[in-house]
């Protein structure tokens, strides 16, 4: 089968490294890391697993930044992950091999839930994460019968949907229903991943709530929020204009332009009616402010001004809920210094968020997923509008670079059509 | 009256910054920012204020970060402060005078002063929805009002600790029981700040806690986890072995003085954890500690925090370290959440509300908990030199809490 193999080699990611810093195009040479190869296609591991042939697989912000290398070398994450790998965790497909339990049968059309916990490592038994369903945070990224990874697409064998064909215990497999399409399925996973974030806080009616960024995962958050949470006030910070439009379209209350920063503390200032305080004009803060901010960005600038304008905390009522003055990060944006004084003055809770697994909300204790197929069919969201560009893997290199020049291709959910 | 202040004047600072890299007590040699003047004074504001009559006043990390000039120019707090400063915000004392309206005092009370300068010490009325609601830290208006610009006492012009007369308003006094000397009362700040932190972290009896550095405020939250939150597993990283021995005579169960990658392999082995190694920098745990109280909050501590706390724990941290690069990958992957503590204010404990103060004098009555090792040095204003020398060579001196005295 064709698949996209990226092959972590010192020689190679240098030669990468030294073309991109000359032109983005660079660090997709031939010379380099990424490489569409001929390959076999893959095996069943036992009868628990099944084969895929891939129909559609997003291309995640992570996946366009490991690309551009866009990373540190002290991530910690290295420790659980393993190479070659062939990315691409937001896949959807037809069952061609395997499947004769577990409901699911040859030709059924599936979407892939990447994590790679216990059960897929054939651990049995699980561990306290995954015996709670929360796969996101097992214990065994690095045991089991798999090569190291978290997910499809970053531990070698697990390989992902930038190829043909995938393989998937069948644990990861969730049948897609008949009244939703392949592009509907397809957003699976981030609509997951904003809905598992949101749910860190849960923001009750009147809440001021500002989104950090109008990629995928804040436009998400800013549909969610709208439609499928009661009377959330949404403040959505975007970058380019396609992204403010189409914040608007998903409901936001308000739009402020992500530059220059200060502007936004401003604007954040009058909206919720508070002093700003400041010893030069540029560098304001806020002593009060919003009641939570999701931050799908978290570099140095969107934590610092998340700081200042999040309302200092306030103390939760119960033990079980947030309380306001808290900011939920789901940015993978490389670390560095960031001025951050107020985090300890206004005692902010900064929460992270990882991935989704299994939620509890209006009374449903099941996956993401499976929410996520609820809202469609009731017909409170429909995020399909997003997938703006679809190219044949062939076109690779076209693709990534649409979804990291954004501004330029207009691009939201970029991704990979078979 | 003679009191020590801090001018910000950029000839001083200079003086000062240069002098104190050759050698630390340059920071504070005649010259620079720092010095002995005579002040006027100071008067009743209103009718509800008070004077007092300085008895000791204990000297912060806060203070000693300002005096080695160790903060960051971009650091927004300084909107909220105003030079110069007569500096010190951990005053015990007498009351000389008190205003005709002053209802609750009268002269000749011992006192401890919480030294926050909100709503009520601003004369402003209502008082905004914070201070209403007893959050008196996070008040809206330490920039408006009958005071110069400042937070608390000792970053606000003309009002501060290190000073035999203090003015304050009526509402910041806390009356000392009978059977409590001033040499506990003084560390009425620094046990609530610990405290405070430790509600907010809200530790169970049988979570693995780790408190990072054992300054005052470290060990004073060893002392809070054993005798308040009856946390039995405490570990903590010391940089000094007087520091280790207390904190063990307090109640810790282990006690760490080595750092970074290091620190990390030791506390695993101790804890029996399974540790990730990454291709480069620092190993980290999935199971770690529950919750961390860091009282440094440096790039350092902050990173290995972040890397031995468990999966959803939490960290709370009080340093005022200056900010710099922190891997904080695993902040996200882990879930943890990571929360700023400030002072104290009105905390709620075995279901009772009322000021962290309150809270401290009634554990000392109840004799729930034991200080009498804290203060370690005490010397008069004029030696305040002497002072700053011994709380920046802790490993000869062996100090912990030093204070001010004041004979008038």
């Amino acid at each position: 089968m064709k698949a996209l193999v990226f092959d972590y080699k010192i020689s190679r990611l240098a030669i990468g490294r030294i073309l991109g810093s000359f032109f983005l195009r660079g660090y997709l040479t031939k010379l380099g890391f990424l490489h569409l190869k001929e390959i076999p296609n893959p095996n069943l591991k036992n009868d628990d697993w099944i084969i895929v042939k891939t129909k559609f697989c997003g291309i995640c912000g992570s996946d366009h930044k490991q690309v551009f290398l866009d990373g540190n070398r002290d991530n910690p994450m290295t420790a659980v992950i393993s190479w070659p790998q062939i990315l691409g965790h937001e896949a959807v497909g037809t069952i061609v091999k395997g499947a004769t339990s577990k409901g699911l049968n040859i030709g059924d059309r599936i979407v892939l839930n990447p994590w790679l916990g216990c059960i897929p490592r054939g651990i049995d038994p699980p561990c306290i994460a995954c015996q709670e369903g929360n796969n996101t945070l097992c214990r065994n990224f690095t045991n089991g019968n798999l090569t190291r990874g978290i997910h499809t697409g970053n531990s070698s064998d697990a390989t992902g949907g930038f190829a043909e064909f995938f393989p998937a215990h069948n644990s990861m497999a969730f049948k897609i229903p008949d009244d939703i399409s392949w592009d509907q399925a397809t957003l699976s996973d981030p609509f997951s991943v904003a809905f598992h974030s949101i749910l860190k806080v849960s923001p009750k009616p009147g809440s001021i709530c500002v989104v950090y960024g109008c990629g995928n995962l804040g436009l998400l958050t800013i549909h969610i929020l709208k439609s499928v949470f009661n009377e959330v006030q949404v403040i959505a910070i975007a970058r380019f204009d396609h992204q403010a439009k189409m914040a608007k379209v998903f409901g936001a209350d308000i739009i402020i332009r992500s530059s220059p920063p200060y502007r936004i503390i401003q604007n954040i200032a009058d909206y919720v009616n508070c002093d700003i305080v400041y010893l030069k004009k540029k560098k304001p803060w806020l002593i009060e402010g919003v009641d939570f901010l999701f931050d799908t960005v978290a570099s140095p600038e969107t934590l610092e001004i998340g700081i200042r304008i999040v309302k200092s905390r306030v103390s939760p009522k119960d033990s079980k809920s947030k309380g306001s003055g808290a900011i939920v990060v789901t940015g993978v944006s490389s670390p560095k210094r960031f001025e951050w004084t107020p985090w300890y003055f206004k005692e902010i809770n900064i929460i992270g968020s990882n991935a989704f697994s299994v939620e509890e909300y209006e009374g449903y204790k099941e996956h993401a997923y499976q929410h996520y197929f609820r809202f469609l069919r009731e017909g409170r969201v429909n995020p399909s509008e997003m997938i703006t560009h679809k190219y044949p893997l062939s076109s690779y290199k076209k693709a990534f670079l649409t979804a990291h020049n954004q501004e330029k291709y207009k691009s939201i959910k970029v991704g990979f059509s078979y | 009256m003679p009191a020590l202040v801090f001018e910000m004047k950029l000839s001083k600072l200079i003086k000062a910054y240069l002098r104190g890299k050759i050698k630390t007590s340059g920071y504070w040699k005649s010259g620079g920012p720092l010095s002995i003047k005579e002040v006027p004074l100071p008067k009743l504001i209103s009718n509800d204020w008070v004077i007092v009559r300085t008895i000791y006043c204990g000297i912060c990390g806060s203070d000693m970060k300002e005096i080695t000039l160790s903060g960051n120019r971009d650091n927004p707090l300084q909107t909220l402060i105003s030079f110069p400063q007569i500096m010190g915000h951990e005053p015990v004392g007498i009351i000389e005078r008190v205003g005709s309206t002053v209802k609750n005092f009268k002269q000749g009370d011992r006192i401890v002063i919480s030294p926050w300068f909100s709503c009520a010490s601003r004369g402003i009325k209502p008082p905004c929805l914070r201070c209403q609601q007893g959050d008196y830290v996070h008040c809206s208006n330490f920039k408006k009002g009958q005071l110069p610009p400042g937070m608390h006492l000792g970053v606000t012009t003309g009002f501060g600790g290190f000073a035999p007369y203090i003015a304050v308003h009526e509402s910041q006094c806390y009356l000392i029981p009978k059977n409590i000397k001033f040499e506990q009362a003084v560390l009425a700040d620094p046990f609530s700040v610990a405290f405070h932190s430790l509600l907010t972290l809200n530790p169970n009896p049988k979570d693995i806690i780790m408190v990072y550095g054992l300054g005052v405020i470290g060990l004073l939250t060893i002392l809070c986890l054993k005798n308040l939150f009856n946390v039995e597993k405490i570990i903590a990283i010391a940089r000094y072995s007087f520091q280790s021995e207390l904190a063990l005579e307090l109640g810790a169960s282990k006690i760490f003085t080595s750092s970074s990658g290091q620190l990390i392999e030791e506390i695993s082995n101790y804890l029996d954890l399974k540790l990730y190694k990454p291709e480069k920098g620092l190993k980290w745990v999935v199971d770690g500690v529950d919750g961390i109280i860091d009282t440094i909050a440096s790039n350092e501590t902050l990173e290995i925090g972040i890397r031995i706390t468990r999966t959803q724990g939490k960290i709370i941290f009080l340093g005022v370290s200056t900010p710099k690069r922190v891997e904080n990958t695993l902040h996200y992957f882990k879930e943890l959440e990571i929360i700023g503590s400030n002072a104290f204010s009105i905390e709620t404990f075995e279901k009772q509300s009322q000021h962290a103060f309150n809270f401290f004098l009634d554990f000392l009555s109840e004799e729930r908990i034991d200080i009498s090792k804290f203060v370690t040095h005490i010397f008069p204003l004029e030696d305040y030199n002497k002072a700053f020398d011994v709380l920046t060579n802790k490993k000869k001196t062996k100090a912990i809490k030093v204070l001010f005295k004041f004979n008038n």
